[in-house]
């Protein structure tokens, strides 16, 4: 059975117990994703923004929504995993699990609950929301998501307010028999001149064969400011498809950081809309591979108005065979004079066998800009790792002092000492892992 | 301590070592010197290690053992220290750290207990004064954006840090002015000891005023063609290597 046959009968075999099953528009809303999925299909290399991304593989695999709750491990694994001192939502195979979860001290006014209740408390927000930014036109797996849709995040922060602490969403794949495919649906609105972190933790409790489906809809208001990091640990086993997409107004502030540990596949797209002038947006990546694990950052900043601002900087480490995928667009409208847009992609291979695509793309069609980009490609600096050898530091650790280094740039630029510590310490296992190597 | 016999090294298929025979015993100070391209620099990176260069035949060893079957990390364990003449830059690491990391994997080695970032800093605070080094270099990147003199000295503070057997500096005159020729000359004659061998690769006589060697080697096309005392340094920079190079080549 092809993968659009599967999604189409798994579809009509669980509708009606999906959340919302009784909400008219959300509803209408599944029906239409599953007939746009049914008639485009899923992505493949043809199309330009996967290019590189060739998802077959997931799409031979049957997975399915848990039919059991593993609940029972979530609180513990929240508690050793997550950040401290967060708020947090857990989610354990899409399904989300409240006694793991922490929402107590929120300031005033700011809603942070999951999807499938807000759905009754929240109706007409989430109505307003749900597929504002992110259409379900947008790739077969944005429809998919949008038909399977099992729960989610919905964070609101009110005009002027700073959320004291981070937002965690502790998104975990458990140790299922049968594959699971988990379709979780983020809505996250921030108000004018209010500020909020949230943190989307991807992790994989044991080796399991897993999809992670989710999308992320962001609308920033004037001068609202967003620190959004991902950081991505599922196993080795694990299939993950992100997209988050952004609409920014005046002088709003986005701050991304996307971090991908190694995963059989894993894409994080990201895109951000600058609709107001004076808006920011700064994107941060690291990714680290090995075996022969895809690890893909597609980008696109689309910057429509005079004046606005945005920067990327995505640095890779690839080992062994594993393909790094780096598709990053800009463009900056006829209108969006003033623009100051710069961009980078660096990776480094550890071996003959590894593969980095980068495709940097500038459109532009303003004539007063400062736009520029560029990508690197190249080996660990053998006169470097001489030096360090030479003062007696052995080979391996020499290695590993100069990727953390190297990724480190990316690391650094996270602000919070609590969420920087939790990605260093991710990123620098997946390094020593992958300078280990010959992990398939 | 060191006894190199008839070392033949080439790169990239070009034999530049055609037969160095040398032995330096502790507590001496040599100088190697010759033109450019006699092989100076190749002996040095030979002895540290550095892969590009294949030792097509002789032997090398430190207190009996032999070197030249060690990876550049074990023979710094051994003791081996050399000062580059041109220190690498590593962006996003730390003098601390880097030295740290140096100074535990000796300790290791030795099976001497780690030492905590409170031990370090004491004693990279100390080393430091021996080559005028502020303190706030140590939370640099390694080499990132120091002046010719400042990685030099950093080269040095290394040194004193590392506590080797054997120090090799090769051309560590090269690029500095003559305060800071006199800073890095200094600290190292501060670390000079009975048990410890120095030897000083230099092109210029200039090094040699303030770290007085105690034997003198020239070298030319790949091999030593003469040795002496510390006055024929002077009797090179008088004459050059010319009338040497005709003597050899004889």
């Amino acid at each position: 059975m092809n993968a659009v046959a599967h999604y189409t009968s798994a579809f009509a075999g669980s509708e009606s117990g999906l959340p919302g099953s009784a909400v008219p528009w959300l509803a209408e809303k599944r029906r239409a994703a599953m007939a746009l999925l049914s008639s485009g299909g899923f992505p493949t290399t043809r199309d330009e923004a996967w290019r590189y991304t060739d998802v077959g593989q997931l799409l031979t695999v049957p997975f399915a929504p848990a039919k059991s709750s593993a609940a029972d491990r979530a609180a513990s694994l929240a508690e050793t995993t997550g950040l401290t001192d967060a708020y947090r939502l857990v989610f354990v195979d899409g399904v989300y699990i409240a006694e793991a979860s922490l929402l107590a001290g929120l300031p005033d006014g700011v809603v942070v609950t999951n999807l499938a209740h807000a759905l009754g408390s929240r109706a007409e927000l989430v109505r307003a929301a749900f597929g504002k930014v992110v259409d379900a036109s947008r790739h077969g797996f944005a429809a998919l998501n949008t038909a399977m849709v099992s729960d989610g995040a919905v964070v609101v922060v009110p005009r002027g307010v700073r959320v004291d602490k981070p937002i965690e969403l502790l998104v975990i794949a458990s140790n299922q028999v049968q594959p699971v495919g988990a379709h979780l649906r983020n809505l996250i609105r921030v108000e004018a001149n209010a500020e909020v972190t949230v943190v989307e933790h991807y992790l994989g409790d044991g080796n399991a064969v897993s999809f992670t489906n989710s999308v992320t809809e962001v609308t920033l208001a004037e001068g609202a400011g967003l620190t959004h990091v991902k950081v991505q640990r599922e196993g080795q086993s694990a299939f993950h498809v992100a997209t988050i997409a952004c609409e920014q107004a005046r002088g709003s502030r986005l701050y991304s950081c996307s971090a991908a540990a190694g995963s059989a596949l894993a894409r994080t797209e990201i895109t951000s809309a600058l609709l107001g002038e004076g808006a920011d947006a700064q994107l941060f990546g690291a990714y680290v591979a090995r075996g022969r694990q895809l690890v893909d950052h597609t980008t696109f900043l689309d910057h429509a108005v005079p004046r606005c601002t945005s920067n990327e900087l995505y640095k890779g480490v690839l080992g062994d065979m594993s393909r790094g995928v780096f598709n990053g667009k800009i463009l900056v409208r006829k209108d969006a004079q003033k623009t100051a847009a710069f961009q980078s992609n660096r990776n480094v291979l550890l071996s003959d066998s590894a593969v980095v695509d980068t495709r940097p793309q500038l459109e532009i069609y303003a004539d007063d800009v400062k736009c520029s980009h560029g990508a690197t490609i190249g080996r660990l600096d053998e006169e470097a790792l001489f030096y360090l050898r030479a003062r007696g530091i052995g080979r391996a650790a020499a290695q590993r002092i100069l990727t953390q280094a190297f990724a480190g740039e990316v690391v650094d630029s996270i602000v919070h000492p609590g969420i920087r510590a939790l990605v260093s310490t991710v990123v620098d296992e997946a390094l020593t892992r992958a300078l280990a190597g010959g992990v398939s | 301590m060191l006894i190199i016999n008839d070392l033949h090294a080439r790169v990239e298929g070009k034999e530049i070592l055609r037969g160095v025979n040398l032995i330096v015993k502790p507590g001496e100070v040599h100088a190697i010197m010759g033109p450019n391209a006699a092989g100076k620099s190749t002996l040095a990176k030979v002895l540290a290690g550095r892969e590009e260069y294949e030792v097509t035949k002789g032997t090398v060893t430190l207190d009996g053992k032999s070197l030249l079957d060690l990876a550049p990390e074990e023979r710094a364990r051994e003791g081996v220290f050399m000062s580059f003449q041109y220190p690498v830059e590593i962006p996003g690491v730390t003098n601390a750290y880097f030295m740290r990391s140096a100074l535990n994997a000796l300790k290791k080695h030795r099976g001497e207990p780690e030492v905590d970032a409170g031990t370090f800093l004491k004693l990279a605070r100390e080393k430091m004064k021996l080559v005028a080094m502020d303190e706030k270099m140590l939370n640099r990147a390694v080499n990132e954006g120091f002046s010719g003199g400042e990685r030099k000295r950093n080269e040095i503070f290394q040194m004193a840090m590392l506590d080797p057997k054997l120090a090799i500096l090769d051309e560590t005159d090269s690029g500095l002015d003559i305060d800071a020729l006199r800073i890095v000359a200094n600290g190292v004659n501060a670390l000079r000891s009975p048990d410890r061998a120095l030897i000083v690769i230099t092109h210029y006589q200039r090094l040699l005023d303030y770290l007085v060697p105690d034997i003198t080697h020239v070298l030319l096309d790949g091999r030593i063609v003469k040795t002496a005392g510390k006055e024929l340094a002077l009797e090179l920079e008088q004459r050059g290597y010319e009338w040497l190079q005709q003597g050899a080549r004889a």
